[in-house]
This record gives structure tokens, C-alpha cells and sequence, in this order.
């Protein structure tokens, strides 16, 4: 096999790889992931999430303001 | 790590490491002979095999890590094996020509250049994949 066929060769698996990094990153950023790492934790948070994350804030914030020992510790 | 610093740390600690001995012979050929080209550089495929462990290198980085994106991992990592195959076999190939065989160091020599930097290409796109 010819030295310019084996490099082709290599470069569509040099390409393969570099779409593959985009699209992942692209599809990341189309789906508008977050990620959160807490020590070793890793919490993934997708736009479905959205309702569960506003209910969570909303427990939060009411917990601060009605001042019990769990919002203080918060 | 972002993306960015993941790739930094693998650009300095893997690749520029790894070309470390071809700056050696560099200084070698410079000290000996006075003068350089990219033959007397890369003619004896050296270069094949830094690109074959940079290619294993990020094979590797794939391996253990989430499933996200899995389908883009198998894509991913395949060119890095493909490449790492090519490398390998073409360094066997012109380290043991048959008798009598004469090679001609400037096609090597480019060839290499040319694994090398789509190794590097590909290897980035393990290493930006490793944790996503």
C-alpha cells in the first residue's frame, strides 16, 4: 500500500474523532446541560430538570424566611 | 477541568513530553553534522512511534469513563485505534526492509510528520471527550 493511501486512511479516522469531540460538544451546548461537582459528585442538570430545580429553590427560600433551625443551617 | 485546561494538560504533558527525544536528536544532528533536515530528523520513523503512544494515550482516556455520548466515544476512540494500527504497522514496515531494499528517508519522513499530526488531531478529540 502507498504511503499517501495509508495517511488518507488515517486522516478520515483523525476526522471521525475531531467531528465526534464537536458534535458532543454541540450537543451539549444545544441541550443546554449544566453540571455541578460537588466533591467527587457530579450532578447533571438538563432544561426537563427545570420544574424540580424551581421547586427546590422554592423550598429553599421558604425555609430561609421562616427562619427554622434547618434555614439557618442552610 | 474544562474542556480547554484538559486539553493544555494533555498538550504539555503528553504530546510536548513526548516529543522531547526528537529536540535531543535534534541538538544531536546539530552538534555532529551542522546540518539539518527533515530526513536526517525524522528518517528512521521515530516520529511514528511517538504518534502511536500519543494515539494509545487517548485510547486509554476514554476508557473507565461515563456513558454519555457513548456512540461519539466508539467514533472516537475507532480513529484513535485506526491510527494507532497505521502507525505501528508502517514502523515494523520500514524498521525491516527485505535485503537489498533501499528506502527513501524524505517519504518516510513526511509520512510521519503526517501520522503524527493526525494522531495529535484525533487524540485531542479522546481527550475533549474524556469525562463529556
Amino acid at each position: 500500500m502507498e504511503p499517501t493511501t495509508l495517511v488518507l486512511v488515517g486522516a478520515i479516522g483523525a476526522l471521525s474523532s475531531a467531528v465526534s469531540a464537536i458534535a458532543a460538544f454541540l450537543k451539549r451546548k444545544q441541550t443546554g446541560q449544566l453540571e455541578l461537582k460537588i466533591g467527587d459528585k457530579r450532578i447533571r442538570l438538563s432544561p426537563e430538570d427545570r420544574p424540580q430545580i424551581e421547586a427546590a429553590i422554592e423550598t429553599l427560600q421558604s425555609a430561609l424566611h421562616s427562619g427554622d433551625s434547618r434555614g439557618k443551617a442552610i | 477541568m474544562g474542556v480547554g485546561g484538559r486539553l493544555l494538560k494533555w498538550l504539555i504533558f503528553s504530546v510536548l513530553l513526548a516529543l522531547l527525544p526528537l529536540a535531543y536528536n535534534c541538538l544531536h544532528v546539530l552538534t555532529r553534522n551542522g546540518s539539518l533536515s527533515l530526513a536526517s530528523l525524522l528518517g528512521r520513523g521515530e516520529l511514528l512511534l511517538i504518534a502511536a503512544s500519543i494515539s494509545a494515550a487517548a485510547v486509554g482516556s476514554l476508557i473507565g469513563g461515563s456513558k454519555d455520548s457513548l456512540i461519539l466515544k466508539f467514533v472516537a476512540g475507532g480513529g484513535s485505534v485506526l491510527l494507532l494500527g497505521l502507525t505501528s504497522l508502517y514502523y515494523v514496515d520500514i524498521t525491516l526492509p527485505a535485503p537489498g531494499e533501499i528506502l527513501n528517508a524524505a517519504v518516510i519522513s513526511w509520512t510521519s510528520l503526517a501520522f503524527f499530526v493526525l494522531s495529535v488531531i484525533a487524540g485531542a478529540g479522546c481527550v475533549a471527550l474524556e469525562e463529556a
